[in-house]
């Protein structure tokens, strides 16, 4: 007798006793299944009512005593919720059934009808407990619902319910650099003062999203660049062919020279032709392309009033520059070769008027020339920071003339330098934000750095710009040389 | 005998039960478990850190006695471990240790741990840990649980950053005063074989003691790399073959002191060849390398080919040649990087020039010198330490020649450190031992060369 009351007594305290761990564990999980909305590595896969006819459990007995039977009627679905197998977990398991009731069209809505959208209500009506008792007391049922989800993954695809978007998060230790052109193009559309074209769109007719860049603005016939030191135009109808675009120049600024514009004495007007050598702007990605500039450079006395320009800090300009032709090429990569760039000036070697004089003597400067090898990389694949390094090499003639009864010319400096420059580009989200370059020439550090302060449609960006000469590093200044220098203006830009 | 029975019937209904109950649990922790999208890959890349602000420590320990969440070995704890633990907290030994997901910010790791333990591998945890983000604020509640993801309290961050080094074959762009180079392009012929064009330059000649700005010429030129299998380290080369030609390059700096004591005097040529001559000859040789370096002047400057301001006598190199052979990977010193030497030969002519702007002339002073005298030689050897890989990188070198025709000696330190193999610095010092400066006219001891190193390589 006792022993049946120990026994009796032993059943109900140790079903209690684990039942209670037990439950705890259904609470952890239908909280982390309800609550964790993102991470759930879950598969659903569709059932219809009419597929609930044709099978052989109509009936799921629940967790609470009651039965669940699938509802016919159009406007409801179900989705079978599962986990894959895994490491731990040889076979698939069933979570739980959800049901999708389309409002629109079960006939309800508001008071006058149904409503105009369809609003759809889900509905767990068959939990992770009950499905786990099912497979603990009724293992048939739970075998036949699982032989019908097996059928059904034979005929449609599962959906995952997982939310991370794994191929936009792929995570790199080492930065990207493109194998074609398309870090060149992603640094010239932020950064040329002339215009690059778009990428074109993909033939079925989808709209691509090339970096930075809005549909509308593309649209431009003009594109316009102005800012204190160069004015850049072009116009779509008279200047684009198809294998290249011709655009005008009007500068005030010499590209290899540590000086600012106003500060050269010169003026430059030309034009700049971006050639695509397989003749095909669609493939502008892994062509060949040539951005030339020629322009015509001439002289400018602005040494009366460079120094007083409010947006230029300077002394008096002592170099004169003289004119000539500049000739400035890029270069895609050439014969798996890196971007070159190559840069070439000389003119007339006249010394009899000079615009600037040292201690009556007077420092020109005819002929320059230098040439870079770019690369190019990239923090991640969404190109945020992006880099470029040119490195190269520069070399400009000083020639002293000396007025007296007769001008004597003596060659001064004609020295080859290492010339180096850094650049930086940030472009979150696709928007150019801010770049900043520092070069290295001739023991001169020159500092530029422009930021956007202004956007508005369809196509005008004003950019505020800086840039500052340092004074030579690590050697005396030389008599045609100024002690540093800085600029700081705006630049306006159309149709980019 | 009935109350044997009764223990029986007692036991075996626990067993029975737990059995039962074991194996549904077991069942479900592992459904559980693996419910998330498995990141195991990512683990140690995770953010980690561990909370030590005792009074924060404390409130968290608070929630999970309040809700009765504490376990041990999957247990509740009894009021007199209770107290014990409780004890530990209050006396500010216990920290917390997390860990967020890789993908967001939910909590996946949580627990209390001794501060003993903190440095042990497997530490033993106050109580047992939570592995479920949304248990945890089901315990702590979203208030704390958002302060624990937000990291606003004191704290100590152990995530583990990547630092790769390998290197790349795309470019690789190596800016620095002494060596800068530039590969700017790369082919594969054969299976896994690689040639690589390079631009170089070559600022001073460690093995005849004149580093850096102190020899007056930077070889510039081209080089052609060849690996017979593409290699994890750039440095395991086949061979090398480089051309080069000098340029004038003075102090980079304005000089205080004496003016620069030697001088370029005529345009020179630079050739070096390298390689992994002996393992056609040996086995096992791949880490020896030989290598032989020439540098001429066979073409002399006139007078109008220099610009001194004024007259004055300079010394100049005008030949040198290094014959060296080095072993790689000669010891594995662990964690401090691999050991290395080398043993060589080195041979320069110094000759010394007159520049006179009165007479407009620029002439030899030595022309009664035999050309062979004009040659001093260096036995050296160096001894030195690599490390690549990690977070630093670095390359110490100890160099030690003798003049055996002079009689003095000269020794220093070449090196280089960079951090990611992408920042760093270069740093020679060689010291004259035994060598009365003032008989070498054309030498300064000590000579300290230094550069800030930047290298792109993809």
């Amino acid at each position: 007798m006792k022993i049946k009351y120990v026994l009796f007594f032993s059943i109900i305290f140790f079903n209690c006793f684990y039942s209670q761990n037990i439950d705890k564990i259904y609470k952890k999980i239908q909280n982390k299944l309800q609550d964790d909305d993102i991470y759930l590595d879950l598969y659903a896969v569709n059932y219809y009512p009419a597929q609930a006819e044709a099978s052989d459990v109509k009936t799921i007995p629940l967790y609470k005593g009651d039965n669940f039977a699938f509802e016919p009627g159009e406007g409801i679905s179900y989705k079978f919720i599962y986990l894959n197998e895994t490491i731990e977990t040889d076979s698939l398991i069933l979570v739980e059934i959800r049901k999708y009731t389309d409002a629109s069209t079960t006939g309800e809505g508001g008071i006058f009808g149904s409503v105009g959208e369809a609003s759809i209500s889900e509905d767990f009506v068959v939990t992770f407990r009950d499905m786990q008792e099912l497979y603990f007391e009724n293992r048939s049922i739970y075998n036949q619902l699982l032989t019908t989800i097996i059928k059904l993954l034979r005929e449609t695809e599962p959906q995952s319910l997982l939310k991370l978007d794994l191929e936009k998060d792929n995570k790199k230790s080492r930065g990207i650099s493109a194998k074609d052109n398309l870090d060149y193009l992603n640094f010239a559309w932020v950064n040329s003062k002339h215009k690059y074209p778009p990428l074109p769109e993909p033939a079925t007719g989808v709209r691509s999203v090339r970096r930075g860049r809005s549909q509308a603005s593309t649209d431009s016939p003009f594109e316009v660049s102005w800012d204190i030191g160069k004015t850049t135009f072009f116009y779509k109808d008279f200047m684009d062919y198809d294998f290249s675009r011709i655009s005008v120049e009007l500068n005030m600024q010499n590209s290899l020279l540590n000086l600012h514009p106003w500060q050269t004495m010169t003026m430059g007007f030309g034009i700049r032709n971006l050639i695509f050598l397989t003749q095909n702007v669609k493939n502008m990605q892994n062509d060949f392309l040539i951005d030339t500039r020629i322009i015509g450079r001439f002289r400018l006395n602005t040494s009366g009033f460079a120094s007083s320009i409010p947006f230029v800090f300077t002394e008096d300009p002592k170099l004169n520059v003289g004119p000539g032709i500049e000739v400035d090429l890029s270069l895609s990569r050439a014969f798996g070769f890196p971007f070159m760039n190559l840069y070439y000036s000389a003119g007339s070697e006249d010394v009899t008027t000079p615009y600037v004089k040292v201690n009556n003597a007077a420092y020109f400067t005819f002929s320059q020339w230098a040439t870079t090898f770019s690369f190019y990389w990239n923090t991640n694949e969404s190109r945020t920071l992006r880099f470029r390094l040119d490195v190269g090499a520069g070399r400009f003639d000083v020639i002293k003339a000396t007025y007296g009864a007769n001008i004597k010319r003596s060659l001064v400096y004609n020295s080859i330098h290492p010339l180096l420059k850094f650049y930086m580009n940030f472009v979150p989200e696709k928007n150019e934000l801010f770049s900043a370059s520092v070069r290295l020439f001739d023991s001169v550090i020159r500092l530029d750095f422009w930021l956007k302060i202004l956007e508005f449609a369809p196509s005008h960006v004003v950019r505020f710009e800086f840039s500052q000469i340092s004074s030579p590093l690590y050697r005396k200044l030389k008599p045609w040389e100024n002690d540093g220098s800085s600029m700081v203006g705006f630049n306006y830009r159309f149709g980019f | 005998m009935k109350k044997i029975l009764l223990l029986i019937t007692f036991l075996f209904t626990q067993v029975f039960f737990a059995q039962d109950a074991q194996q549904e649990i077991g069942d479900l922790k592992k459904i559980y478990s693996n419910l998330e999208y498995n990141t195991i890959a990512f683990d140690d890349l995770k953010q980690k850190w561990i909370i030590s602000d005792p009074v924060f420590v404390r409130e968290v320990f608070n929630k999970f006695v309040s809700k009765n969440a504490l376990r041990l070995r999957g247990r509740a704890l009894n009021q007199l471990t209770l107290i014990e633990k409780a004890k530990e907290v209050q006396d500010g030994n216990i920290l917390i240790d997390l860990r967020k997901r890789y993908y967001d910010d939910e909590i996946e790791y949580f627990a209390f741990i001794p501060f003993s333990e903190i440095d042990n591998f497997e530490p033993k945890l106050l109580v047992d840990s939570v592995d479920d983000g949304f248990f945890l604020k089901d315990i702590v509640g979203s208030v704390v649980y958002g302060k624990l993801q937000e990291q606003s309290y004191f704290f100590s961050n152990l995530t583990k950053e990547i630092f790769d080094t390998k290197a790349g074959y795309y470019f690789d762009v190596n800016v620095d005063a002494v060596d800068p180079s530039v590969m700017f392009w790369s082919t594969t012929s054969d299976y896994r074989n690689k040639f690589l064009l390079s631009l170089f330059g070559k600022w001073g000649q460690d093995y005849i003691f004149m580093p850096g700005w102190y020899f007056p010429e930077m070889i510039v030129g081209g080089r052609i790399t060849y690996f017979d299998v593409l290699s994890g380290d750039p440095d395991d080369y086949t061979y090398e073959v480089s051309f080069g030609t000098g340029m004038a390059s003075h102090y980079p700096y304005v000089s205080i002191g004496n003016e620069q004591k030697l001088d370029k005097a005529g345009q020179s040529v630079y050739a070096k060849i390298s390689g992994q001559a002996l393992k056609y000859v040996m086995d096992d040789a791949e880490d020896y390398y030989i290598d032989l370096e020439v540098f001429t002047t066979p073409v002399d400057f006139e007078y109008s080919d220099m610009k001194f301001a004024s007259t004055r006598s300079f010394f100049s190199i005008r030949n040198y040649a290094v014959f060296k052979v080095r072993k790689e990977r000669l010891f594995n010193l662990f964690n401090f990087g691999m050991a290395k030497a080398a043993l060589g030969i080195s041979t320069y002519s110094v000759d010394e020039y007159k520049y006179d702007t009165k007479l407009k002339t620029f002439s030899d002073l030595r022309t009664t010198t035999d050309f062979m005298n004009k040659f001093e030689h260096f036995f050296f050897g160096e001894f030195g330490v690599e490390k690549g890989g990690g977070l630093v990188q670095y390359d110490i070198t100890a160099v030690l020649g003798f003049n055996f025709v002079e009689g003095y000696l000269m020794g220093g330190i070449k090196s280089q450190i960079m951090l990611s193999d992408t920042f760093g610095l270069q740093f020679r010092i060689y010291q004259g031992l035994g060598m009365e400066p003032s008989t070498y006219g054309y030498r300064t001891t000590p000579t300290v060369v230094f550069s800030p190193v930047l290298r792109i390589n993809y």
